[in-house]
């Protein structure tokens, strides 16, 4: 079977997703080939944009230390512009959706508190957070959920003291108790959160939260404010508790990046975009330096894509979109060689969040994210890399995940 | 059994599977996909276990859909089960469940008005609810004949160009009318269709109950049955996503010695776009009147990695007026829904998909599997068409 579309995008995270939609709002007709559900299923809502430069913490607006990247980074090929349009579209969509998304203030980090008590900066967040509310806040309640394991408030307050913003603040700790009790299976936000999706759940949050409302400035939860909801939920606790609410970012499973995912295909769907889920992308047929059709593997033999243009988002390791062995690495549709250290030491270092090549390894682009050999020339015209499958940036250590998806997406989306 | 040690290592643990398990998102005693299968299956390899949620997964292959690292996750699921079968106590009701075909075969000496009557009336539905089927679960209503017994007489235009159907228990038994329309749009496309006689249920139904022997026997007959058409160069083809999952995916997986050579059954719908794209089928420019209409897409369909072509088919002939109804698993799983302990799961996986639908204000919804179209009926008052029947009718009103 051969299908044809203008714009053929592989991969469903979210640079895929993203790239897809805004190839689709541009009249094209797209398909999606997918394996697996990408990282958005697991990841958080929160959108970061660059947190860290140079091992420094960037708490007022990242364009300057974006401006000050190496050429070879992503956002350097692409440009503040499509970041900013990028970042812009995706607001309009969650806020079109009902779940709209917020800036601390429009040219600063916010400072974003995890499960384990850290504070990362990212740039847009779930509007609920009210931006900064936790650093202006004097007194601090962090909620847990009776039955998390991963989330122990006394914990996250003792770790959150140690940040300067908030040696001032005092903290008080509480553990919600959710009345529907699994048997078998350890809570997790998740549960919790498809709980306060439905109307008793958020009577319930809302009537454990009220009490705090006097007590404390802000409120601390795990991502536990509804999924399908989130929009009418934050807008119910607004007005039902009279307290900033502020969500840590958490583990998988998570519940931010699910409400992402669902807002996205939501919009494919409307715009008739097809996508084909569970098949692999098993080679390319190439000529030149076109790419004339990709071949994936489905039940009853292999089928094959054509399109005037070709978006890759596999993502890197984790996604499959990268492969390493001990001897070589390579892109995995195209098997564009990777260039490797030689030797394995080399290819990290002893830091968790130090410069190791294994984390910013990916496919070289030029400004029209087509990847390109060790000697700079095109290897293929048609086909745009986007997200984690590009090189040149390590999104862990910078916090730029989800900026890199959405930003590349949309760049490659107006090249087709 | 041959043992089947896939690697559980695959699984890094990355919980996607777990976000997107129906059950587990309506069932807080499920621990879902990600313990069930891979995490268990190295206490099963050291023997060491109680399948004490096991019976919780339906088979829908969401788990295998989102997994990024192809951990066959729900075949651990399985072929577990299959274990824990042979270990238990038998249970008539799975047996049932799983075994309609044959079933079929012993009362098709009845004629269908006194079948139904049997199976549907309030006592019988109390006695199979005794057994553990629920009496509030939408059971199909046997059709006065088979589709084979139909295509007996079914005239059709000889051709050179033949194909054959492989029709699956639930066209064969309940809805011969949609085998009938695939026919009629193929006869258009000038195939003659073969029914083979030779072909039984695909055994998915088996694999689902635990009865993992029984579909191993089913699956050497249909497999040599395949093998001996697609050898002649005859294209087998089914309308029913399960059967074609459990022939090109499923029985790899779980009967790697039998399902050898280069044999594949076809997804019917996908052989039709081919017939409109090789020219053999002319199809009208969408109908501009046509009335909205949502398209469920089956979980068993979109496990199979070939997209959606019964969906490319329905835009094709009435443009914009059908979308995605995108809201999910129908919750039915085959005979999982019609459970009395699954009842309840199955029709709250199913709300947000009724919801979808009813608030869509659409008069018709359209899939293509048969108990994906029951559990749509029974959970929306709507109808619920294949649409292969959608896109005859269109056919046939344009001339
Ligand atoms: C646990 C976790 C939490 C995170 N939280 C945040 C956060 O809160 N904020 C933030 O900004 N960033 C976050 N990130 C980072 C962010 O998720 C990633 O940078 C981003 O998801 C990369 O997206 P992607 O679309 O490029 O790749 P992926 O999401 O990995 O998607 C790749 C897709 O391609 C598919 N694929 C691969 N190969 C093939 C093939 N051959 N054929 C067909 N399909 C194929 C995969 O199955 C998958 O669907 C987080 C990351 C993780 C892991
Ligand atoms: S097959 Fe379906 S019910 Fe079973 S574990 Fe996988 S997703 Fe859950
Ligand atoms: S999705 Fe796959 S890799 Fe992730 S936890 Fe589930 S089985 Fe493991």
């Amino acid at each position: 079977m051969n299908s044809n579309s203008d714009v053929l995008v592989v991969g469903s995270g979210p640079a895929g997703l993203f790239a897809a939609l805004v190839a689709a709002q541009r009249g094209k007709t797209v398909r999606i080939v997918t394996q697996g559900a990408g990282s958005l299923a697991i990841c958080g809502s929160n959108i970061d944009v660059l947190g860290y430069a140079q091992g420094q913490r960037i708490d007022e607006a990242p364009w300057a230390a974006i401006a000050q990247l190496a050429p070879e980074h992503p956002y350097s090929l692409v440009g503040e512009h499509s970041i900013r349009s990028a970042l812009h579209c995706i607001s309009a969509l969650c806020a079109k959706a009902g779940s709209p998304l917020s800036h601390a203030d429009e040219e600063k980090n916010t400072l974003v508190p995890s499960i384990v008590g850290t504070l990362k900066p990212s740039w847009l967040c779930p509007a609920s957070a009210q931006g900064n509310s936790l650093l202006a806040a004097r007194r601090v309640l962090v909620a847990g959920i009776e039955g998390f394991k991963d989330c122990h408030p006394a914990l996250v307050a003792r770790q959150l003291k140690r940040y300067p913003e908030l040696k001032q603040a005092s903290f008080q700790t509480v553990n919600l108790i959710m009345p529907p009790q699994p048997r078998k299976r350890t809570l997790s936000p998740l549960d919790v959160a498809r709980f306060v999706d439905s109307p008793e759940g958020l009577a319930w949050l809302c009537r454990s939260l009220r009490p705090y409302a006097s007590t404390a400035d802000v409120l601390v939860l795990p991502p536990v404010c509804g999924i399908e909801h989130s929009g009418s939920v934050m807008a119910t606790l607004g007005k039902e508790v009279h307290c900033p609410v502020v969500e840590m970012l958490s583990i998988p499973p998570a519940v931010g990046g699910l409400r992402l995912r669902a807002i996205l295909c939501r919009e494919l769907a409307a715009l008739g975009v097809n996508i084909v889920e569970n098949a692999t992308i098993v080679r390319a047929e190439t000529a030149g330096k076109q790419c004339l059709a990709l071949i994936s593997k489905g039940t009853g033999g292999e089928r094959r894509y054509t399109a005037k243009h070709i978006i890759i988002a596999t993502g890197g390791i984790l996604g499959g979109g990268l492969n390493m062995s001990p001897t070589a690495a390579q892109e995995s549709i195209f098997g564009i060689e990777l260039p490797l250290p030689e030797v394995i030491e080399d290819r990290s270092q002893e830091a968790v969040f130090g410069d190791h090549y294994f984390t910013r390894m990916g496919v070289q682009v030029n400004a029209d994210l087509c990847p390109v050999g060790a000697d700079g020339a095109v290897l293929f015209n048609n086909v745009h890399f986007v997200g984690r499958a590009l090189g040149g940036y390590d999104y862990a250590t910078e916090k730029s995940g989800l900026g890199v998806a959405f930003a590349t997406g949309w760049a490659a989306a107006h090249k087709v | 059994m041959a043992k089947i040690h896939y690697n559980p290592d695959a699984c890094i643990a990355c919980n996607t599977c777990v976000a997107q398990c129906p059950v587990a998102a309506v069932n807080a005693d499920f621990p879902g996909p990600r313990i069930t299968g891979p995490a268990s299956q190295r206490f099963r390899i050291m023997g060491n276990i109680d399948e004490e949620t096991l019976h919780f997964c339906a088979n829908c292959k969401n788990c295998d859909i989102s997994c990024p690292h192809n951990v066959p996750i729900s075949a651990f699921n399985m072929i577990a089960r299959a274990e824990f079968t042979k270990k238990n106590p038998f249970s008539l009701r799975d047996w049932m469940l799983s075994h309609g075909a044959l079933l079929g075969r012993k009362l098709g000496l009845v004629p269908a008005w006194l079948r139904n009557v049997g199976m549907l009336n309030p006592l019988t539905r109390r006695l199979l609810d005794m057994l553990g089927i629920s009496a509030s679960a939408p059971l199909p209503q046997f059709a006065a004949q088979t589709f084979k017994q139909r295509m007996r007489t079914y005239p059709q235009p000889a051709s050179q160009r033949k194909v054959a159907l492989f029709p699956g228990c639930y066209i064969d038994l309940y809805d011969p009318q949609t085998g009938l329309d695939l026919v009629w749009l193929l006869n258009k496309a000038g195939y003659e269709v073969i029914v083979p006689n030779n072909f039984d249920c695909c055994g998915l139904p088996m694999v689902a109950n635990g009865f993992m022997e029984d579909a191993r026997a089913n699956a050497r007959s249909n497999w040599a049955e395949l093998s001996s058409w697609c050898a002649k160069g005859i294209p087998v083809l089914t309308a029913c996503p399960s059967c074609n999952l459990m022939f090109n995916r499923d029985l790899a997986e779980y009967f790697p010695e039998i399902a050898t050579g280069t044999a594949a059954l076809r997804d019917a719908q996908e052989f039709v776009l081919e017939c409109v794209e090789r020219g053999e089928l002319a199809l009208p420019a969408p109908d501009p009147q046509a009335q909205p209409m949502l398209y469920h897409a089956p979980c068993h369909l979109r496990a199979q990695g070939l997209g959606l072509p019964g969906l490319s088919l329905l835009q094709a002939v009435f443009g914009k007026a059908v979308r995605n109804a995108d809201a999910g698993c129908c919750g039915i799983s085959g005979s999982y829904g019609f459970k009395k302990e699954n009842y309840g799961i199955a029709q709250s996986i199913g709300q947000p998909l009724f919801e979808t639908i009813t608030k869509s204000g659409v008069a018709l919804t359209t899939s293509e599997c048969g108990t994906c179209r029951v559990q749509i009926m029974h959970g929306t008052g709507k109808p619920c068409l294949h649409p292969l029947s959608l896109v005859r009718r269109r056919l046939e009103l344009q001339h």
